[in-house]
């Protein structure tokens, strides 16, 4: 079975576990403090991802500023060389959330902990409730403005060639059937393929294999010649299918992180049903 | 540029009498919202349910996806500069 392109992407749990002790490792949490204090992988820094979009901006699932991105990464220990091994507890949203974001600030070393804290368990490695250490250090964000699209970017392209808009929500998010902002329905021309199809397994969380997933996003019309957008309703679940195209070897993708929070209640923009 | 959302802060009446809380601190949607609405099925018609939230875009998109469903949201404000409170009442089953 062919392996992931980008196979780097995606750590297993007994090569994190040999390395738990390299400096040039950093191991970060993804979920929020209570489920870190009830039990982490040693020496991981919490970094809930929950907490990392801008406040101020009038998009809520905009990420923060860089100057503010800096301070908080710098808080949580990480820094620009180092390797960074995301992780949470379920099927990969909040790591996946976080490995867009580093990727859009220019983080070059990082990947995900394949198939997550259950994984990290089954395979009998141990967790701590000790908190970590963490010497604060300095983080400089590098942004590439070509790895987030607003709906600017969106509209410009619109009915293009050799450009997939890709809505990875539910089937009855992408009709409208179920409406999640003031107008059901989805961006014209994008199609429909919800994340969850990009998993094997919830239990213990696992992809599907390079060939499966190849086939499924290309019956999508999303093939790597392609620029592709994903989005969903607030940017995580499309961070989620940012990362398996990136796993894949796609290099042209970018996460309209506004999202349907953004377009569907924009009356100005255009709505396909 | 998004318009103005009509329930970004509503504030909960004082006195609101609420039946039960769910702490959704550190969770993302979609899973705000799964969590909340299986939270809220478990309960009577005419009982509210707090969400204590710290992710912004689930602070848009659950009162919003609960209006859909013709529940009554009582109201929605920040308790702090990182998590916001929402308060729905259960309507129908």
């Amino acid at each position: 079975m062919p392996s992931y392109a980008n196979s780097d992407l995606l750590v297993t749990a007994d090569w994190l576990a040999a390395n738990l002790s390299n400096p040039n490792v950093r191991v970060v949490d993804t979920r929020g403090a209570a489920r870190y204090a009830e039990g982490h992988i040693p020496g991981a820094t919490n970094l809930p991802v929950a907490r990392l979009d801008d406040p101020t901006h009038p998009i809520r699932s905009m990420p923060l500023p860089p100057e503010r991105m800096a301070m908080v990464f710098g808080n949580a220990g990480l820094a620009n060389g180092q390797t960074i091994v995301l992780y949470d507890d379920g099927p990969g949203l909040m790591a996946a959330r976080l490995f867009w974001v580093l990727e859009y600030y220019g983080h070059e070393k990082l990947g995900i902990l394949d198939g997550g804290l259950a994984r990290w368990l089954a395979e009998n490695h141990h967790v701590t409730r000790d908190p970590s250490q963490v010497t604060a250090s300095t983080y400089t964000p590098h942004p590439h403005p070509d790895r987030l699209s607003s709906s600017d970017d969106v509209k410009a392209v619109l009915g293009k060639p050799g450009v997939a808009l890709l809505d990875v929500r539910s089937h009855e998010e992408y009709t409208g059937a179920m409406v999640q902002a003031a107008r059901g329905g989805h961006v014209p021309g994008a199609k429909n393929c919800d994340w969850q199809t990009a998993l094997a397994g919830l239990n213990i969380p696992a992809l599907k294999s390079a060939d499966e997933l190849a086939a499924q996003f290309a019956a999508a019309g999303v093939t790597p010649d392609k620029q592709v957008i994903t989005y969903c309703q607030g940017g995580v679940r499309a961070a989620h299918s940012y990362y398996v195209l990136r796993l894949l070897g796609y290099t042209n993708v970018s996460n309209y992180t506004g999202s349907w929070g953004d377009w569907g209640n924009d009356p100005n923009l255009p709505v396909e049903n | 540029m998004a318009v103005e959302l009509d329930l970004t802060v509503r504030p909960i009446p004082a006195g609101t009498d609420i039946t039960e809380d769910i702490d959704l601190r550190g969770e993302v949607c979609p899973y705000t919202f799964v969590k909340s609405k299986l939270a809220l099925e478990e309960m009577e018609v005419g009982q509210t349910l707090r969400l204590i939230l710290d992710h912004l875009p689930a602070v848009d998109n659950c009162p919003r996806s609960f209006k859909n469903e013709g529940q009554e949201i009582i109201g929605v404000e920040p308790i702090n500069d990182e998590e916001w409170a929402v308060v729905v009442r259960k309507v129908h089953d």
